[in-house]
């Protein structure tokens, strides 16, 4: 019987250069494949193409290298997704991100929080937020989170002079306070982080306070200072990458500060997935500002989570004290992979059958590909068919991924050829990144 | 003849229909690691009353997972595709509606959103025919970021991790963003989730204390909401943006349009038989 397999195969090829006879498993790492009979013969034509050249708009790098980080995705099947879509399912991926920020936090000490320091707020009714942060850094324990009836806040002079419970400049500053919860009340709202709160009263006016605990803290205790001014005016608004290669000199950002054309200088910061930050020199130009990133240090420690850019801004607007914090998350990833041009569109009796990619990694991993396939209709338009979307462990030594496609939808929909591949989109799921992004990469018929 | 034909084509329906595959309900809990989902996060009364909308009313399970983690973790996504596997093979499975809640939400859109993460997904996408999100954190909620801001992971001391874990991390409103934007659909500009997502919005939180309703499912500190409030919009269930709940699919109702006495779901009543939620679902499944 295999001889006569292989007798035909040969006849068969002979007769057309783009025919081939083709057992099931002959050439794929398809996992789902079942397998055929040996009798059963598939006669399979491949057609070569090469996908267009990216536009400015798509995502793509020319370059690729190594990921050092461990793998998220380690998973090593060949795993097959078809999906019938229309056309209201078509997107434009967005590369960057805005938040707005009407609060700012800064971390203290211990030795600050006794000493006394001053705060800024912008409005009345703002909220202040004094949060331990634990870490084997410090010696903070559980019971020194801090009692709102510990905290004092006074009008600021140039030399605080905190006075002692039933002072009068404390029974003053009691005024200011319109209400204080602890910890365990915020817990039960929703914000476990062993937190306590005061609402300043309308009597606290915009301008500058100090802020002091009675309580005798560790020194080094690390606190969050979190002033929250909601309805404020001013906003900051920030507009950043939401994914940034290792390999980048700089991160390019907006900011926009509402209801104020007073100048500020922003203070950036890169705070890795671990909650690490490293201070950033900004440039400021034309319209936008840049943080210029450290060379030779990773933007990431660990390929699980994000990294963020927080940008703090201190600035007077008509005269009172105005500060903000904002931030917005980032993938820091590594161009590991790239889609290959050639490609080979695969035909089973004469039905679309899938693509076939190869994919150049700079070191193995589990990549997905996955792509909108259209037809046209018979007034010469583009129609959605399908998504299809495939994802395998795939190495130097074994860089091929199959894109299936589907027969019978294709056939249901109707729609003819030209057919094309819009949307080629290329997945790392071992560093959880997106790599390259191609609106439209293939017309063929 | 006729009569004895009746009968064996009668007899043949019934032991079909017996064995015949059957939709099943799967109760998703949010973050936390559960090992007592039933009692723990959802509670009896609430599971019973709502799985009395299938026709089988004991073709139903109640998750329970490690939604502390990231939700592509095998102790998040991947417990929840085992344990939903288990279900649909053990109980022949052919329809499955999920019930989520807050967190549960994204672990099940991302399992909607990623057949390839994983050769278990797909089966589950397939049987699939609805998820019901109630109050889920799809947008994030600004309170994570204020439970997250300044902590530095690296040292942090083993037993903050229940406090600010991965899941917690995760909900942060820009971190949100990018996996909606990256790796899960549903969201405004996004293809749609492989399957329906509807959406159980909370609007508002009752907590005035002499409003018996106030204290159904629990009571959080009035003047605690009142100050967590400064970090949310006006609408919203006390920990999650009406904004963030109805960020992916589709909204099947916001709480004060069905409920009894148009009261409002808090995020800790919309996991509870609280003003006619049960029967809603009930009636919904």
């Amino acid at each position: 019987m295999s001889s006569m397999i292989k007798f035909a195969s040969a006849l068969l090829f002979m007769s057309s250069p783009l025919a081939v006879l083709h057992l099931a498993h002959a050439n794929d790492n398809t996992a789902e494949n079942t397998a055929i009979s040996p009798v059963k013969i598939e006669l399979l034509s491949s057609q070569s193409l090469v996908l267009s050249s990216p536009k400015v708009s798509d995502l793509h790098a020319s370059e690729i290298s190594s990921v050092s980080l461990s793998a998220i995705n380690t998973r090593r099947q060949y795993v097959s997704y078809v999906s019938k879509m229309s056309s209201h399912d078509l997107y434009t991926p967005s590369m960057t991100q805005t938040s707005q920020s009407d609060q700012y936090w800064k971390t203290v000490t211990g030795a600050q929080l006794n000493k006394g320091l001053p705060f800024a707020v912008s409005q009345t009714h703002s909220v202040i937020r004094l949060a331990p942060r634990f870490d084997t850094l410090t010696s903070l324990n559980i019971n020194d989170t801090i009692s709102p009836d510990d905290i004092i806040v006074t009008p600021y002079t140039a030399n605080p002079d905190f006075a002692i419970k039933g002072d009068p400049i404390n029974e003053n500053a009691i005024s200011l306070i319109y209400s204080k919860v602890d910890a365990d009340a915020l817990a039960t709202a929703g914000l476990s982080d062993h937190s306590s709160a005061l609402a300043l009263s309308s009597e606290a006016k915009p301008g500058l306070y100090w802020l002091k605990v009675n309580k005798s803290l560790p020194s080094d205790g690390r606190y969050l200072l979190n002033v929250k001014e909601k309805h404020s005016p001013f906003q900051l608004s920030l507009n950043a990458p939401i994914a940034v290669a290792e390999n980048t000199d700089a991160i390019r950002f907006n900011l926009a500060l509402t209801n104020s054309q007073a100048p500020f200088t922003p203070k950036a910061f890169l705070k890795n997935n671990q909650g690490q930050q490293t201070p950033l020199k900004v440039i400021k130009y034309a319209d936008h500002w840049q943080a210029l990133l450290p060379q030779g240090e990773s933007l990431s420690t660990h390929n699980a989570g994000l990294s963020e850019i927080v940008v703090n801004v201190d600035t007077q607007i008509d005269g009172l004290p105005v500060i903000r914090s904002v931030k917005t998350a980032f993938k820091a990833f590594v161009n590991s992979a790239k889609i290959s041009k050639k490609v080979s569109v695969m035909r089973q009796d004469k039905q679309l059958q899938s693509i076939l990619l190869n994919i150049d990694v700079a070191n193995e991993g589990r990549y997905e590909v996955s792509a909108v396939f259209t037809g046209t209709n018979k007034q010469g338009q583009s129609e959605v068919i399908l998504k299809t979307q495939a994802a395998n462990w795939i190495t130097r030594d074994s860089p091929q991924l199959k894109l299936m496609l589907d027969a019978k939808l294709i056939q249901a929909s109707g729609l003819k050829a030209p057919f094309a591949l819009t949307q080629l989109e290329l997945k790392d799921q071992s560093q959880m990144a997106r790599l390259s992004y191609q609106a439209h990469a293939l017309t063929f018929k | 003849m006729k009569i004895f034909n009746t009968l064996l084509l009668l007899s043949l329906i019934a032991i079909c229909s017996s064995s015949y595959a059957d939709k099943g309900l799967a109760f998703v809990h949010g973050t936390g690691k559960q090992t007592n989902a039933l009692d723990d996060y959802w509670t009896a009364e609430f599971v019973d009353s709502v799985r009395q909308g299938l026709s089988n009313p004991n073709k139903y399970t109640v998750i329970n997972c490690d939604f502390d983690q990231y939700m592509w973790d095998d102790a998040a996504a991947g417990c929840l595709a085992s344990q939903l596997n288990n279900f649909i093979t053990n109980d022949n499975i052919d329809d499955l509606i999920m019930i989520t809640h807050s967190n549960g939400g994204n672990i099940a859109r991302w399992i909607l959103s990623n057949p390839t993460w994983d050769a278990s997904y797909a089966s589950i996408i397939n049987v699939t025919s609805n998820v019901i999100a109630l109050a889920p954190s799809s947008g994030g909620t600004p309170l994570a970021d204020a439970a997250i801001e300044g902590n530095v992971f690296e040292q942090a001391v083993g037993w903050l991790l229940g406090y600010q874990s991965d899941a917690v991390k995760q909900q942060q409103v820009s971190w949100m963003d990018f996996y909606n934007e990256t790796w899960l659909y549903g969201t405004q500009n996004r293809p749609a989730t492989l399957k329906p997502f509807e959406v159980v919005v909370g609007s508002d939180v009752s907590s005035a204390v002499w409003d018996h309703d106030s204290y159904c499912g629990g009571y959080a500190s009035q003047v605690a909401l009142e100050t967590t409030q400064n970090w949310l919009d006006n609408c919203s269930d006390g920990f999650l943006d009406c904004k963030s709940q109805n960020a992916a699919g589709s909204v099947w109702f916001l709480d004060t349009s069905k409920t009894n006495d148009r009261e409002p779901l808090s995020h800790q009543q919309s996991r509870r038989t609280c003003f006619n939620l049960d029967t809603l679902l009930r009636q919904h499944i």
